[in-house]
């Protein structure tokens, strides 16, 4: 509508227009909803998302992350054959510990050990690759989302920054705390979801064995975090107008960050969970608390958020 | 049977973080009151220690493993009667069958959500 956006209720709109559960619009419309968990927006014309049809991501990744997941498995592989486990996350640390000499070695070894463990011959390494490559396939995504997360803490950073600028002005410091607070509550949230992935993968050869439950569970966390980074995306996009000192489109870089924390994260509930209740029904519940919660902001020179 | 949410319950594993994710898991269920232990030896002495209503146990530890860890506590008179889920990342017919003969009351395979651990806890305890 130009310039102008509306808010629709879906239920209200079916009722407004007799559209019944099981007619062919009603069913349309469910599709359409549905698919907006996986896609920014819907316009005719537009294929239903891959992840309805056949559970596969409607998005793509990059040789670089390709290559981290099957890093990280091998990396698993050796902590499994020795024992011990290893605890590196960082895709540079883990490249670098796999090219050592004697890793190379162990894991050649924990190759055999892993035929031996899955039912296969030692010699026959290239079934357990062709299933850690299968594996390696769906934990790309993964990968590919940590790298986009991870450029949500340089907003922290970003907020720091201009917290210096801020002097003796004891409101905007207040203001800076709370958004700052927001912040770490919101990045919780998806680095709990990275680290119960990362557990709940990390037994390499039970994975392994039960690789059809092993990919539903990734593509539903793949699912999750996808949808969760649609909401942040706007934010990391705006990365470059903060500046280190307060400015109009730092200001209004900000607001926004600040009324797209607020109602999420205020009352201390995810949004992944604010998404569980709604499906229960419990939404309004969810926002009135929520509206009951939110302050505005201010900078003096007036309201910068209300709610 | 209504279940109390405050009652105390024993997690063991052997890897941390598996600790702290099962940890969160029930905390969003609603149970507070949560202990943890990194083998079924530890387990054990804790058990005797403190009455707990529902022990979650990963199969897969050293140098006392899961299974063995339950058949300990069947076979105690005081302990015999404690709800026991067993976490596997396996399943294994021979496993089932194996943890259902140590008297294993459930068992999950991983990897699991929030919901399967209520829906497990719920067959074992009753509906919350």
């Amino acid at each position: 509508m130009g310039d102008l956006r509306g808010l629709i209720y879906i239920p209200e709109l079916k009722n407004e227009f007799g559209i019944g559960p099981n007619s062919h619009d009603g069913k349309l419309i469910d599709l359409a909803v549905a698919a907006l968990r996986y896609v920014p927006d819907i316009k005719p014309g537009d294929s239903i998302p891959s992840e309805i049809l056949t559970g596969e991501a409607s998005w793509t990744v990059g040789p670089k992350h390709k290559k981290s997941a099957e890093q990280r498995l091998q990396v698993q592989l050796l902590s499994w054959v020795s024992g011990k486990e290893v605890l590196l996350t960082d895709p540079k640390e883990i490249a670098m510990f796999l090219e050592q000499i004697e890793n190379r070695e162990k894991l050649r070894q924990a190759f055999r050990s892993a035929a031996k463990a899955l039912g296969y011959e030692p010699e026959n390494t290239e079934s357990v690759i062709k299933q850690l490559e299968l594996l390696a396939r769906e934990l790309c995504y993964i990968e590919a989302l940590r790298d986009r997360y991870a450029m949500i803490p340089k907003i922290a950073e970003k907020l720091a920054i201009l917290g210096r600028s801020f002097g003796s002005d004891r409101n905007a410091k207040m203001e800076l705390t709370r958004v700052q607070s927001l912040l770490q509550t919101g990045m919780q949230e998806y680095s709990a979801i990275f680290a119960e992935a990362d557990a709940q993968t990390g037994e390499i050869i039970s994975a392994l064995k039960s690789i059809d439950r092993q990919v539903q569970y990734i593509r539903s966390t793949r699912d999750d975090l996808h949808f969760l980074l649609m909401q942040w995306e706007p934010h990391i996009n705006d990365l470059w107008k903060w500046h280190t000192r307060r400015v109009p489109e730092t200001d209004r870089a900000f607001s926004n960050l600040y009324r797209f924390l607020a109602p999420r994260f205020s009352s201390g509930r995810s949004i992944m969970i604010r998404r569980a209740d709604a499906q229960q029904g419990s939404d309004a519940k969810a926002d009135e608390k929520d509206k009951a919660q939110t302050k505005p902001l201010s900078n003096g020179a007036g309201t910068l958020a209300q709610k | 049977m209504s279940v109390d949410l405050k009652m105390p319950v024993l997690i063991v594993d052997d890897y941390a973080t598996m600790l702290r994710i099962i940890k969160n898991l029930l905390k969003q269920i609603g149970f507070e009151n949560v202990d943890d232990a990194v083998d079924g030896g530890e387990a054990f002495q804790k058990m005797k220690l403190r009455k707990y209503g529902l022990v979650i146990s990963d199969w897969n530890m050293q140098p006392v493993t899961g299974i063995e860890f339950l058949r300990n506590v069947r076979k105690d008179p005081e302990l015999k009667a404690t709800p026991f889920i067993m976490v596997t990342a396996e399943s294994k017919t021979d496993n089932v069958l194996e943890a259902r003969n140590a008297g294993v009351s459930n068992y999950i395979v991983k990897p699991f959500s929030s919901e399967i651990l209520k829906g497990k806890i719920a067959s074992v305890l009753g509906d919350f």
